[in-house]
């Protein structure tokens, strides 16, 4: 997925628009500060280029520059961006419906639960996506993004969980993204 | 993306086989015929030699600290491009050894390479996750890309002047004139790869290394950037202890999501 691994020479369009068509379900890459989830953001290196946190976009669907009208509509929603979400899909689709990546602003935060000071991240939290909102609600299997209020760390076999009013989690590494995936009680 | 892994990997493949990745300096890559295009002449010989000394200037440095300021766009599903500022350090003993420092006020990660395993360290929150790692940095650059997802910036720095540092790929490469960065004088150049135009300020001297880099992604509408400015130490006095991970007591140990597991858990 890297240029290394991509162009050669080839027309870059016509790879990107069957790598577009094969990856609608990819894993996004993570970049160290890139946000995991099929958040959109710059490479962060020219050798994984579109390869790493751009591997999902919509690369398709942007036009050259040159062609690229003068006032490109960014204003309305999604509708500029449907390769974009599509592609997302994959990620963005992970959880059976207790949560809402809707906005991706809030995944690549170490929301832990100390929600003060510099731990307090108003725009992730504003947005409330991602967070397990009711524990009843939480189906076991799904993955979130970020814990609710008051959770602990305990260790149960070796295996560390993270307990929140009656809920389980287990917390993994999604690229550099800390979820947690939902599972039933460990004792 | 496996899929796609794997035919992309399968046309390297082939394009390798006809196109030797390190071409000689200043001396076009062989090209299969039908993929000629005009771009290749856009490479400047100065920007190409520019690239190539400070590559090889890299590629002389047995250890080195490196930290940068950097400045990079996270874009909504709106469009709007938000700027996070993190720090981002750098300790390398070739050919086996890093640690690397993720500093931003949204999250911090430490991952730590010790020749043998890679360990994932998220201090704020007391996480970490631990892997076998192969037994150089290239490989393992590898490893963390292709099974744990995780990519690392800048990892330009231990691609350039080796195999496959993508030198051949260039479509565009010119001289823009000199630059300072914090006050030390530098040749800045810009370079087009694939889809990223990228560029790099190059310092004066005998130790030629890349003092800001800027680099632009074009597969996104918004255009975002990464933009690094580095500060370097190139003797620095390092020792194995340093990349050695010993978790804090009240550290606990997680797992690595690999693709594999996390496509299992997406289809739940």
């Amino acid at each position: 997925m890297t240029p290394a691994r991509r162009d050669l020479h080839f027309h870059v369009a016509t790879l990107i628009a069957a790598a577009v068509a094969m990856t609608i379900t990819a894993v996004p890459k993570d970049a160290f500060g890139r946000p995991a989830g099929g958040g959109r953001a710059a490479a962060s290196s020219v050798h994984r280029g579109a390869g790493g946190a751009g591997a999902q976009r919509a690369a398709a669907a942007r036009p050259q520059a040159a062609t690229r009208p003068a006032n490109v509509n960014r204003g309305g929603g999604n509708t500029a961006y449907g390769g974009g979400n599509v592609a997302r899909g994959g990620a963005n689709r992970v959880n059976t419906g207790n949560i809402n990546t809707g906005n991706n602003v809030n995944i690549d935060v170490d929301n832990g639960w100390d929600h003060n000071g510099w731990d307090y991240h108003p725009v992730a939290r504003g947005v409330a996506f991602g967070t397990a909102a009711a524990v009843t609600s939480a189906v076991v299997g799904s993955m979130i993004y970020s814990l609710p209020p008051s959770c602990t760390n305990r260790v149960y076999g070796g295996v560390t969980y993270s307990y929140c009013n009656g809920a389980w989690y287990q917390p993994q590494y999604s690229g550099s993204q800390v979820t947690y995936v939902v599972v039933n009680q460990p004792y | 993306m496996r899929q796609f892994y794997l035919t992309t990997a399968s046309i390297l493949g082939a394009g390798l086989l006809i196109a030797p990745i390190h071409a000689a300096a200043q001396t076009p890559p062989a090209k299969p015929a039908a993929a000629t295009t005009p771009a290749a002449s856009a490479v400047d010989p100065a920007a190409l030699k520019a690239l190539e000394t400070m590559s090889a200037y890299l590629r002389t440095l047995t250890a080195f600290e490196m930290k940068a300021d950097v400045l990079a766009d996270d874009v909504t599903d709106d469009g709007r491009k938000l700027q996070i500022g993190s720090t981002i350090t750098y300790q390398v003993r070739k050919p086996s050894q890093f640690t690397i420092d993720t500093v931003s006020d949204r999250k911090v990660r430490k991952l730590y390479y010790d020749g043998k395993q890679i360990t994932l360290f998220a201090p704020k929150i007391g996480f970490y996750a631990q892997a076998p790692a192969p037994p150089t940095i290239r490989a393992t650059l590898d490893v963390l890309h292709d099974q744990y997802d995780i990519e690392v910036p800048m990892e330009d720095l231990f691609r350039w002047g080796e195999p496959g540092d993508n030198r051949d790929k260039l479509t565009r490469g010119f001289y823009v004139g000199p630059a300072r960065i914090g006050g030390i004088e530098t040749d800045q150049y810009a370079y087009s790869t694939g889809d990223v135009d990228w560029q790099v300020w190059i310092e004066r001297g005998d130790k030629p290394v890349p003092r800001k880099i800027v680099i632009t992604s074009l597969f996104d509408e918004t255009d975002p950037q990464f933009s690094a400015v580095m500060n370097w130490n190139t003797a620095p006095s390092l020792k194995d202890a340093d990349f050695a991970f010993t978790p804090p007591p009240n550290a606990t140990s997680i797992k690595f999501a690999t693709a594999t597991t996390t496509a299992t858990t997406a289809t739940k």
